[in-house]
């Protein structure tokens, strides 16, 4: 039989989520941003289906623990605010997936 | 990388959403409607008009879809991969249609049964050329309504050449057929994306 010392230590890579991308929104975002060179607002809006309002605090927040980079571009003369992926970011996802993945496996063994 | 190999499925998804306007219907039904009217007319000056579409592509796309849809750009990788193969699907059909037309017209390098099989059956032949580009666009790009029109392409000329009826029509109605679906998706398509501001809210918005 387990002690409860043994069961936290199986599951102690909970701990270790990286709660920057926990939130489903921002782990959407980052998913989406991880797949393409960079994308703007509208695209992000359109596929993550979230509001206008949410999104911009998501991404903020995202911004701020420096997994994505926000920059003004001119597209074919057009100023557009485009998202890139920071490497931090690309880390952090890839993290974020071991030690998912961890967890599940110690929930299910 | 996470990125590279894990997402594929969502990389998938983002890609063919950017063709849910139907906007490479309508330039796909506006070729072959131009292709159809210079069967039709006898004018080659309509093979020329018929390619113009083409050069609408990119404008429409920057004046529908971004504004609604957004702005991406992919990896570059893949990009430079979808125009080379975009190029070699344009290359390998016109030089199919090259080859076809070389055994068909010059004498000598077929036998003449053949060569008149190839006559007797033009549009069949024809179809089976227009299907397979259809085909091989439909495989490259995942856009899946692209093996519907290949069938349909195959169908249409098929029945014309075994009914003797004038090719062109039959191009015509293809033609008028993607196009109509084309316009279809792209009414949809406007409705459930309306027009949306392209940058970040402002911090007072």
């Amino acid at each position: 039989m387990k002690t409860n010392d043994g069961e936290n230590k199986d599951l102690s890579a909970i701990n270790e989520l990286d709660r920057a991308i926990h939130a489903p929104a921002r782990l959407m975002i980052l998913a989406y941003l991880s797949v393409v060179d960079s994308a703007d607002f509208t695209f992000l809006l359109r596929q993550t289906e979230l509001t206008r309002g949410n999104l911009s605090t998501h991404l903020k927040k995202l911004e701020e623990v420096g997994y994505i980079r926000v920059e003004k571009e001119f597209v074919e003369r057009v100023p557009r605010t485009l998202i890139r992926l920071e490497d931090a970011g690309r880390q952090a996802i890839e993290t974020y997936r071991e030690n998912m993945r961890q967890v599940i496996d110690e929930l299910l063994t | 990388m996470a990125g590279k190999d894990g997402f594929s499925k969502l990389e998938r998804k983002a890609y063919l959403s950017y063709h849910q306007d139907g906007l490479i219907d309508i330039i796909i039904g506006l070729c072959t409607v131009g292709f159809a009217t210079n069967m039709l007319a006898d004018n080659a000056a309509f093979t020329v008009l018929g390619w113009l579409p083409v050069l609408f592509f990119a404008p429409l796309k920057n004046k529908i879809t971004v504004p609604r849809f957004g702005y991406v750009r992919f990896d570059s990788t893949r990009q430079g991969t979808v125009r080379k193969t975009n190029m070699m699907l344009l290359f390998s059909g016109v030089l199919l249609m090259g080859v076809v037309m070389f055994f068909l017209f010059l004498p000598g390098f077929m036998p003449s049964s053949a060569t008149e099989w190839l006559k007797a059956n033009f549009m069949l032949v024809f179809g089976l050329i227009a299907g397979s580009v259809y085909a091989m666009a439909a495989s490259v790009t995942g856009i899946k309504r692209l093996y519907a029109y290949a069938g349909l392409a195959v169908l249409l000329l098929g029945i014309a050449n075994f009914v003797n009826f004038h090719g062109g029509w039959m191009v015509l109605a293809l033609g008028g057929l993607v196009l109509a679906n084309g316009i279809a998706l792209l009414v949809r398509f406007m409705r459930k994306y309306p027009l949306e501001k392209g940058d970040l809210p402002d911090e007072n918005e």
